[in-house]
């Protein structure tokens, strides 16, 4: 019995040394699939991950890139457009208000203008000019070398009871006898970049300048040679005033300048008593000079 | 130096067509010429050159 029981406990241990050796080689074995498997997964993986990513790459470059580019497409040919068809309107407005650039007889032409906005497109040379902006709601006559009026032999009221408030080219006066109200009540009226008159101070300039009470800034070429008044004209500054007496006429005789008292103490040092101001009309002893 | 003539406070003076708080004279003018209206006389006598001179602001 106990050489039975010898010869199992024999056996078993060599079983159990057996499945010892089989582990082992079963992990060698294993190893070695998984050392020669690994790479060649690994390198299959890859190759199908990147196809993939490609793929889907390919798919999520192409919707950014058509939707940014139609967007950007979109946007530019819609400005594009629409100035193009700006332009194309105003110039067929313009067009038609000036003519084509060949209109000349200007009376009344924006009398009651609405908008304040002014840009004419083609350059304005009238010959005949009355009343051209009266009640317009215009605010500024830019300058631009569009303006021209040296040959409008009619100039009465051309910016009178308007919104107008800053004139900035030169006003040639020179073919026109009759200024009369050329800025009578405008009352917005603050600068005026040059206005020039007949040398001879042969023109008509009665209310040239009534009620121009914001009044600021002139400067004149030329000669007054009848009753002119600024009676309204508070603030005119210093050398618009000077201007004004530069602009009599030295051979004028029985005529009156009319300016406001208010503007002749604001504009001068002393006031209508102080020397600047006595030496100034002196050169003009020819003119009564009154101040209300 | 020219001459000048002065109005008193709230008045104007005036010769008929010149009208003036502070006149200084043109050679050959004579203060004698002028006498004073009253502030408001001077404004109503504006106000009636205006009416007569500025155009109504109507549409055409």
């Amino acid at each position: 019995m106990s050489e039975l029981i010898n010869t199992v406990a024999d056996k078993a241990a060599t079983i159990s040394e057996n499945n010892a050796v089989i582990a082992e080689n079963e992990q060698k074995v294993y190893d070695a699939g998984y050392a020669k498997g690994y790479p060649v997964g690994h390198a299959q993986g890859e190759a199908d991950g990147f196809a993939k990513g490609y793929e889907q790459g390919e798919l999520d470059g192409w919707a950014d890139g058509y939707s940014e580019g139609w967007s950007e497409g979109s946007s530019y040919g819609y400005s594009e457009g629409y100035a193009n068809a700006s332009r194309e309107t105003a110039d067929n407005f313009w067009g038609s208000i000036q003519d084509n650039g060949n209109r000349t007889n200007y009376t009344y032409a924006f009398a009651y203008w609405v908008d304040a906005n002014f840009i004419p497109a083609y350059p304005i040379r009238p010959t005949s000019s009355g009343h051209m902006f009266m009640g317009a709601q215009i605010t500024e006559i830019p300058d631009g070398g569009r303006w021209d009026f040296s040959q409008s032999t009619a100039m009465t009221y051309v910016f009178s009871s308007c919104s107008i408030q800053r004139v900035v080219p030169s006003i040639s006066t020179v073919s026109a006898s009759d200024l009369s109200a050329l800025f009578g009540w405008n009352s917005a009226i603050k600068e005026i970049g040059e206005i020039v008159l007949r040398e001879d101070g042969s023109q008509k300039v009665t209310y040239m300048f009534d009620n121009c009470s914001n009044l600021e800034v002139v400067n004149f070429r030329g000669k007054f040679g009848q009753n002119i008044s600024f009676a309204q004209s508070t603030k005119l500054d210093h050398n618009s005033i000077a201007s004004i007496v530069d602009a009599l006429l030295g051979t004028a005789s029985g005529k009156t300048l009319t300016l406001s008292r208010t503007a002749v103490n604001n504009a001068f040092d002393g006031g209508s008593v102080g020397s600047e101001w006595l030496n100034l009309i002196a050169t003009k002893s020819n003119w009564t000079i009154t101040l209300v | 130096m020219r001459t000048s003539i002065k109005a008193k406070e709230g008045y104007v003076l005036t010769n008929g067509e010149i009208y003036g708080v502070e006149v200084f004279l043109a050679e050959g003018v004579s203060a004698e010429s002028f006498h004073e209206i009253t502030r408001e006389e001077y404004e109503a006598i504006l106000k009636y050159e205006e009416e007569q001179i500025r155009p109504p602001l109507e549409r055409r």
